[in-house]
Parts: structure tokens; sequence; C-alpha cells
């Protein structure tokens, strides 16, 4: 079934479309969703809005994107509201005081990799969410300024930083390791 | 070990651990068909207040420009009232005289 065969359906009021088109991209929302909220009953919760939302407002929908795109639009919008509603990681990039944790093993693969989404974690909301859906997501540049409605310039500057910021993190922390061994 | 841009790129492509319940799908389509039931409640008290406000206005804007007619209903009303009344009074009445008639006989 096609996007536009499957949006009919679903503005037909059809049960198993809705259940189809929930299994299609339930992994779109919970990319975000996940990355913006930390507990799994909110994050639950906000993944049923987002799905609601996008059932109601899928006659809105007019095919000048692809279908994808307009969920994760939906997706992101809901995530940040929770966000600024619950008041989670408002502060700039640079004021950030990282929490590096101990017991990270800088030569287990594993480990440094559950150490640097502790650090995604704590990064700011836009800075999080652009993240996820330029690597987790695979959307281009073009398809994050859609959904986000931010400026190119923006989204590119917003990964570039955060990705030095890791990697400038990544680093401190591991001669850090190295220097107390 | 990779190097720590590598590490990084693939730390950002990791699926995050959580997952929906497998009763999700079930759970969207009942809160849906409960918010669509909800909505169609809303639409008929709103037509109900809708009548009611309409026939409000319409009593409300023909007692005001002829009062008269209101009266001439409230008349009619104790007309009524009156003949029935007096049918009642006859029923009397031919009761009595057939119960005088039996006496007589």
């Amino acid at each position: 079934m096609d996007e536009k065969q499957l949006v009919q359906q679903v503005l037909n009021g059809s049960e198993s479309a809705i259940r189809l088109l929930i299994s299609k991209y339930e992994r779109l929302v919970v990319h975000m969703v996940a990355r913006v909220v930390s507990s799994d009953m909110d994050r639950e919760e906000l993944c049923q809005d987002v799905f609601i939302k996008v059932i109601e407002k899928i006659s809105t929908f007019k095919f000048d994107s692809k279908l994808s795109t307009w969920i994760a639009t939906i997706a992101y919008r809901t995530s940040v509201n929770f966000a600024k509603k619950k008041k989670m990681n408002q502060v700039a990039l640079d004021e950030i005081a990282f929490k590096m944790g101990s017991n990270v093993n800088i030569a287990e693969e594993k480990d440094m990799k559950k150490f640097i989404l502790s650090l995604v974690d704590q990064l700011p909301v836009n800075y999080k969410t652009v993240l996820t859906l330029f690597y987790l997501d695979g959307f281009s540049y073009l398809e994050i300024v859609k959904i986000t409605d931010m400026p190119e310039g923006t989204v590119k500057n917003y990964i570039y930083r955060a990705k030095l910021k890791l990697k400038d993190l990544v680093e401190t922390h591991a001669k850090t390791e190295i220097a107390l061994l | 070990m990779k190097n720590t841009e590598s590490l990084i790129d693939e730390a950002l492509k990791a699926e995050p651990p959580f997952q929906l319940r497998k009763d999700f799908k079930e759970k969207v389509v009942k809160a849906i068909q409960r918010k669509e039931r909800a909505g169609q409640q809303k639409i008929y008290l709103w037509m109900a207040l809708g009548t009611i406000a309409i026939v409000g206005l319409g009593f409300g804007i023909v007692s005001y420009f002829t009062p008269s007619l209101l009266e001439q209903l409230k008349n009619t009303g104790n007309n009524t009232n009156q003949i029935i009344k007096a049918k009642e009074q006859t029923k009397l009445v031919a009761q009595a005289i057939a119960a005088c008639e039996a006496l007589r006989k």
C-alpha cells in the first residue's frame, strides 16, 4: 500500500489502516520522543499524543512532502512543547556543566558508546532533536529545515557544534582516564 | 579502537532502548474512538442548546412585539378550563336527574 492509499484509508476511518500507519512510523516517533524525554511513562504518553494528532490532522496533509517528514514535524513539535512545559535543557550548549560519570572503560567500545549517549542526553533539546533527525532517521538538511522550521545554517551549525562538543568531552575524559591509570 | 569521530557517529545512529508496549496500537485506536465520541456528544449538546436558545428567542420576540397574542393564548387556556368544568358540571347534573327519576319510580 502506498502513502496515498494509506492516507485515504485512514481518512475513511479504517482501523487496520491506522494500525498499519502506527507500525510504519512508530520507530520515527519513538526516536524523537525517546531522545527528548527520559521517563518511559511520559514517552509512551507522548507517542500516543503524536499519533492521535497525526490521525486528527491527516486531512490537512497535502502530499507536498513525504508522509514521514510530515509525521516527524508533528513528533518534533509535540516533543519540543513537552520539553518547554517541563523546562528541560533550556540552557545554551556552552553553559552546560556535563556530568561525566565514572566507571567508563575507555578501551571498551560498548562502554564508550554508552558514555557518548549519556552526553547526548545532556545536550539542549534543539541539538538532540536535530542530531536524531540527521543520524537516526536519516533526514537530509532540507528535510530537517522543513521539520524544525530552523534556517539551514542553524541546522548545520547545531550538528557541527554538537559533534565538536561531544568529541571534545570524549577526548578530555579519555585523557583524564589515561592519566589516572 | 576506532577514532572518536566514528565512535560518536555510531553512538548517534544507535537505536534507543525504549520500546512501545505491544498493545500500543490498540490504545491509540481506542483513544481516537473515545475522542470522536466525545466530539459527537459535544455537537449534540450544542445543537440542544441552540434549539433552546432559538425557541427562547422566538418566545421573547413574540412577547415583546405582540403581548396581546400571548394574553389571547392565556385566555384560550382559561376558556378551555371553563369548558371542561362546565362539561363536568353538566355530567353531575345529568347524574343527579337520573338518580331523582330512579327514586321517583
